[in-house]
């Protein structure tokens, strides 16, 4: 049964046709095989034949590949020279032999038998050669990608001020080395899974043996292997792909550019996905608390990463909750603010047309519509958009007694606040939650703040990522994992123990 | 029927906690001193150690169905009809201490609060958080219920502001005003704030390590004795025993009392986040009367069940009834309550015990 | 089915939330009462009730509406006003409860059950007694432009703090006004300027025949055409002791301050007490103003053939200021000389108080309590009033100077 997100892929491509699951076909034989590729890439003009012979008694060979994924140089250095120079097959009928003969030839490291030509194709389409060899029903494929993404550049969402300066490129062996580079252990596995019928891409699976949870780990093998879709662009689709609660608004997986986060995940018994063409990777399972974690925070001394924690909890807090709390009070629950506070709010309040729950959500409509603006915006001319409408705007809506001076602090200070963040994907959370919380408080006071953050608690107390339970440490409570949420010990205090994620 | 194992030993008191403290200990101080006069809080410290024994059999029960709650076991314990009878005694009680949480907390609401809207609306939206917890299931539940009593329950530390204002010598002599008689109708009258805690019952098979159900019986009753005793204690010391008695809810009262110089009343902002441990008490006996419900129609699938009972309650409770009504009716309720899981413990254990010889020697 | 039922529930949730703006009414658009003066007449309606809100327009913030309206009851009073006005009145941060002089030896009672009818009423509202009319109090004008309620609040505040006026809120008032053995002790205050400052404006207005008016509306104080008038302002002059809900003594406010004293209240109060001549530390009567650091005042009981026999033991820790004598403190005699005087003028003083309270017949001592807690089983509640009139009292009472400033003997020129 085709998932909905494949129903949505299938709809958007325009190809509503349903996949038949089809039987492997075996390679069937030079002459034929060759037809059938040329026949499959009759309208790609990079897909390239090289045939050639072997020394003297002339067998055919072809070597099949994409020329805008292989290597041309590399192919002809180490698969058609090295086998040029075969004289003859050892008996060349016996199928094992011959295929034999030609691996030990050849010059190049990877060197997978192929039997199928979906998986001959696949592997085309990977950017691997296919040798063919007449008489043989099998080939070859041989790993001689090209290398033509970008070079390593430092990180640009998740910038620290000590730390290494890399962050992830598009290609995932190049990813691949740059966690090497980290994590320098044998314990560390790597499972390479191949998604995407139609637009295959490569997917690297990695975890370290002995902390990684062999249940977690099994979960997401299962889930990665039934996964049945056309193809796959980025690591982020993957997430609803696991069927980690896809409806849900929190993020369930994490998302980084850093080789660093990475490895200091793996180490914490997470396993981390590349997928090729992708620069982010994906460590799962996350939890509620890891949104609050930066990477910087193992680079700063441990009181300051404590405090910068905390801050940023109260952060959250605030940018979701004090605009709800600003319409609850002026509407409602006036009786909280001390009197002399609330004697200024309602003098400044005093002519402004709108009730408090429209004058919160008009002002934060317009500072999202800004936000949305100065991100499309070329960089140039956003900084001067984006002054222009904060302060030009704000200064303007009170003039013009649209809305009261407190609210305009307010709201500034939430999505000051908002953007504490560490997780980019934490604002677009707090701004949801910012709304639904606005709204609720417009309705029955601050009742609906408290029963708005009743049901997010039980949502998250619902959750589970590849069985672990999204709000660990707190639920279930571990005090030893406490110690690297908003307190961090200081590193001698810090033991692997502290910080092994456990399923339930 | 695979249970599946979820629930830690803090989780599994945690619950029992949240299950316990809800809307009661608003009323607690007032309904223990009309009947128990200066000695109402030992009375309610008795109470709590009366629950606690109780609680203790429940668990003994419990652990004598590994893996299988009430719903699973009543009828072949029972047998049968009686069984079925029992389960439906369950369900009503079950059914009618969730109408009471709802609309209890609705009524104060609407009572100290939002004094124009009907208490339905807050009434449906507690049931809605509470279809939703039960929804979440029972590991989703504990985790819940472990969250909201980690983060709600310190706001009883507020009435520590106005009990700097109290008195002792409101608390003295002790034993002054009421004899034996008294002494037991203020333990009685604590009932309704106990009820609950038989959520462990349904708990106890989803528990990770049997062995910490114990400890965690003992330490979540004898905290939330230790809350009610002091809640109760602060109402005498604050108000004296006269005034005391004429307040309807006086811990809220004495909330609104608490002032500083940053926020001038607490018991709005207190009722703000007590939604959630209302929610944990209502969405804990939702879950009890599914799984009761499962237990007479086994093959009732459990999410249907749920909104179908929640959806039920609320149609089945609409209307408005006045604050002093409900909290009468919780005072009758909760000897109920509790004379229920009494008499079911203290029966069914034995029953219980010797089923599991007849088994061992079979 | 499973889709029907979610959209059920969504639309269930959705009413509810949209469904509850019963109470929504933004704070601009309510009267906040931050003062309640309650009169009393002799001829029906009998209640004369004052209702002070400041005005939530940017152009007047600092100005200050006072109504007065005459009803049968305070809540009659309250919703006449709403009826009148476009705004909703709310009790939420009533500031204060004053009690006009007449009103508070009537029964206090319906008024406090009137109010606390009213769910959002602040019950840390202090209750005051005012000389006078509560009318004339709150329609003062205080200086600094400032509102009166706000005014008369933060007077408070700095009066408990110093303890010339006990901490008694509505609240408190009512625990006290229910419970046998313990009655409400308020703090007494009185307008000044306000006659001179109105004798004044008419003198003005007589001299000015065209019409122009001294004085202003708004919250400024003083100022008018011809001479300067007084500044009006309030000042606590004493305390008004209650029995059950009705005022029956007032005190004084250097008698007060002996009674706080006596309650153990007098942390940071400052008395000025006159002391006798004594040849040994002052050449002649002086006055010395005695700063309380801490105070502790245990009270004790004896029953003596059924009359109560109560013993109060202060022990005083004090600074000294406006020392008169001449001798060198530092010297451990002296100081305890000086510290044993001090004591019995403590001991006086508070013995007088504490006899003028009992007399009255109201128990802001709680001495009613302590017997009740001592003898219970000679507790009475409807007899306990008689028993603390005819009580017996013994007020013993240790000084220790804690400072005595800067200097060891007194500062002199050299030519003296």
């Amino acid at each position: 049964m085709a998932s909905w997100w494949e129903k949505i892929t299938a709809w958007l491509t325009g190809n509503t046709a349903k996949e038949t699951a089809t039987a492997a076909v075996p390679l069937q034989g030079y002459a034929s095989d060759l037809t059938y590729f040329q026949e499959l890439f009759r309208h790609a003009p990079d897909f390239t034949v090289r045939e050639f012979r072997l020394g003297v008694d002339g067998t055919k060979m072809a070597a099949l590949y994409l020329r805008s994924l292989a290597d041309e140089a590399r192919i002809a250095a180490e698969v058609i020279l090295p086998l040029s120079g075969i004289t003859a097959l050892v008996d060349p009928t016996p199928r094992g032999a011959g295929v034999n003969t030609v691996r030990n030839r050849l010059a190049c490291g990877t060197i997978t038998e192929v039997d199928t030509r979906d998986d001959a194709l696949n592997r085309l389409l990977l950017g691997e050669a296919i040798v063919l060899t007449e008489g043989l029903k099998a080939a070859l494929a041989v790993d001689a990608r090209a290398y033509r993404g970008r070079s390593l550049t430092p990180p640009e969402i998740e910038t620290t001020v000590f730390g290494p300066k890399l962050a992830f490129v598009e290609d995932c062996e190049l990813n691949l080395s740059l966690v090497r580079q980290q994590i320098r252990t044998p314990a560390l596995r790597i499972e390479t899974f191949t998604l995407g019928k139609r637009n295959p891409r490569r997917l690297l699976m990695l975890y370290i043996d002995g902390l990684a949870t062999e249940d977690t780990v099994t979960q997401l093998r299962s889930k990665l292997e039934s996964i049945d879709v056309s193809g796959l662009l980025q690591t982020n689709y993957l997430t609803s792909l696991l069927g980690v609660t896809p409806w849900s608004p929190f993020p369930q997986a994490m998302q980084t550019e850093r080789p660093d986060r990475v490895s200091g995940n793996l180490l914490e018994g997470r396993i981390a996905l590349l997928l090729d063409g992708s620069p982010e990777a994906l460590i799962l399972p996350m939890g509620f608390s890891d949104l609050f974690q930066s990477p910087v925070d193992y680079y700063d001394h441990y009181l300051l990463t404590t405090l910068q924690r905390a801050l940023r909890a109260l952060a959250f807090l605030i940018a979701t909750t004090l605009p709800a709390l600003y319409v609850a009070i002026i509407t409602y629950n006036y009786e909280v603010l001390p009197t002399d506070l609330l004697f200024a709010v309602a003098t400044a309040r005093a002519g402004i047309p709108f009730p408090p729950v429209i004058e919160s959500v008009l002002m934060v409509v317009l500072v999202d519509i800004l936000q949305e603006g100065t991100l499309r915006i070329p960089s140039k001319i956003g900084q001067t958009v984006g002054v222009v409408g904060g302060i030009v705007l704000g200064q303007a809506v009170i003039l013009a007694r649209l809305v009261s001076p407190l609210l305009v602090i307010v709201i500034a200070f939430s999505v000051i606040c908002s953007f504490a963040a560490p997780d980019y994907r934490l604002v677009g959370l707090t701004r949801l939650l910012r709304y639904v919380l606005m709204v609720a408080a417009g309705a029955i006071s601050g009742i609906g703040i408290g029963a708005v953050w009743t049901a997010i608690l039980i949502h998250m107390a619902s959750l589970e990522v590849l069985g672990v339970a999204y709000l660990r440490p707190f639920a279930p409570l571990r005090l030893s994992s406490l110690s690297d949420f908003v307190f961090r010990k200081p590193y001698h205090g810090l033991s692997s123990q502290t910080q092994r994620i456990q399923g339930e | 029927m695979h249970t599946r194992v979820c629930v830690t030993g803090f989780q599994h008191g945690m619950l029992i906690v949240g299950a316990l403290i809800a809307n009661g200990i608003f009323s607690l101080p007032r309904v223990a001193a009309e009947e128990a006069g200066r000695s109402a809080w030992v009375a309610v410290a008795g109470a709590g150690f009366a629950v606690l024994l109780v609680a203790l059999l429940s668990n003994r029960l419990a652990s004598l169905f590994p893996g299988e709650d009430p719903a699973g076991w009543s009828t072949k314990l029972m047998g049968p009809l009686l069984g079925r009878i029992w389960l439906l005694l369950y369900l009503v009680k079950s059914c009618f201490f969730t109408i009471l949480t709802m609309r209890i907390f609705a009524a104060i609401i609407t009572n100290r609060m939002l004094t124009h809207t009907p208490s339905t609306v807050f009434a449906t939206i507690i049931l809605v958080l509470s279809v939703l917890a039960t929804l979440a299931g029972i590991s989703g539940l504990a985790r819940f219920a472990e969250v909201s009593v980690m983060l709600w329950l310190p706001l009883l530390t507020l009435l520590a502001v106005p009990l700097l204002g109290g008195h002792l010598y409101h608390l003295r002599p002790v034993f002054g005003d009421a004899d034996i008689s008294g002494f037991l109708a203020g333990a009685k009258a604590a009932a309704y704030s106990y009820a609950g805690f038989d959520i462990l019952l349904f708990s106890y098979p989803h528990l990770q390590k049997p062995r910490e159900s114990i400890r965690a019986v003992l330490w979540s009753v004898g905290l939330v004795t230790a809350v009610y005793t002091l809640t109760t204690v602060a109402g005498i010391a604050f108000f004296g025993l006269d005034h005391l008695t004429r307040l309807l809810v006086p811990t809220l009262v004495m909330l609104s009392i608490a002032e500083t110089s940053v926020i001038e009343r607490f018991d709005s902002l207190a009722l703000f986040m007590w939604i959630g441990m209302v929610v944990v008490t209502s969405g804990t006996q939702l879950y009890m009367g599914t799984r009761l419900i499962q237990g007479l129609l086994p093959r009732a699938s459990f999410k249907r069940t749920a909104v179908f009972l929640g959806s039920f309650l609320l149609i089945a409770s609409w209307g408005e009834t006045p604050l002093r009504e409900l909290i009468a009716l919780a005072d009758l309720f909760g000897t109920f309550d509790l004379s229920f899981v009494t008499l079911s413990a203290v029966i069914l254990l034995p029953l219980g015990l010797l089923a599991a010889r007849g088994r061992r020697l079979g | 089915m499973k889709a029907k039922g979610l959209r059920l529930l969504a639309l269930l949730v959705l009413s509810t939330l949209l469904s509850g703006c019963w109470d929504a009414l933004p704070v601009e658009r309510r009267a906040f009462v931050t003062a309640l003066g309650v009169d009393w007449l002799p001829e029906p309606p009998h209640y004369n009730v004052t209702i002070v809100h400041p005005l939530m327009d940017e152009r007047r913030a600092r100005e200050n509406r006072v109504l007065t309206i005459r009803a049968n009851s305070v809540s009659e009073a309250l919703t006449v006003w709403n009826h009148t006005n476009g705004q909703h009145l709310s009790l939420a941060v009533l500031g204060t409860l004053v009690i006009g002089e007449d009103a508070a030896k009537q029964a206090l009672s319906p008024v406090i059950n009137d109010l606390c009818s009213y769910p959002d009423l602040r019950l840390g509202a202090y209750v005051i007694v005012t000389r006078g009319t509560a009318q004339e109090l709150l329609s003062v004008q205080p200086p600094a432009h400032q509102l009166i309620a706000v005014h008369l609040r933060s007077l408070l505040d700095r009066a408990i703090f110093r303890r010339d006026a006990p901490h008694s809120t509505i609240s408190e008032f009512t625990t006290h006004m229910m419970t046998p053995g313990m009655d409400a002790i308020t703090a007494l205050v009185s307008p000044i300027g306000t006659l001179d400052r109105r004798q004044a404006g008419k003198q003005a207005a007589a001299a000015e025949p065209d019409g122009q008016q001294a004085g202003g509306g708004g919250g400024g104080g003083g100022g008018n055409g011809g001479e300067a008038a007084p500044q009006e302002d309030v000042q606590v002059i004493g305390a008004a002791i209650w029995q059950g809900d009705k005022v029956v003594e007032t005190l004084t406010l250097p008698e007060a301050q002996f009674v706080y004293l006596a309650m153990g209240k007098a942390n940071r109060l400052m008395v000025n007490v006159m002391f006798p001549p004594d040849e040994r530390l002052f050449p002649k009567q002086s006055a010395m103003v005695l700063s309380m650091e801490s105070v502790t005042a245990n009270w004790s009981l004896e029953m003596v053939q059924e009359v109560p026999h109560y013993t109060l033991r202060l022990q005083v820790r004090l600074s000294l200021h406006n020392y008169a004598g001449d001798v060198d403190l530092s010297k451990k005699d002296n100081s305890a000389l000086l510290e044993k005087m001090i004591g019995d003028v403590l001991r006086q003083n508070t013995l007088q108080a504490v006899q003028k309270v009992a007399a009255t017949g109201g128990d802001p001592l709680r001495l009613g309590q302590l017997m009740r807690r001592q003898y219970p089983e000679l507790w009475n509640s409807k007899e306990w009033r008689n028993k603390i009139q005819t009580a017996q009292f013994t007020v013993k009472a240790e000084a220790q100077i804690r400072n005595i400033g800067l200097e060891l003997l007194r500062l002199e020129p050299v030519d003296k």
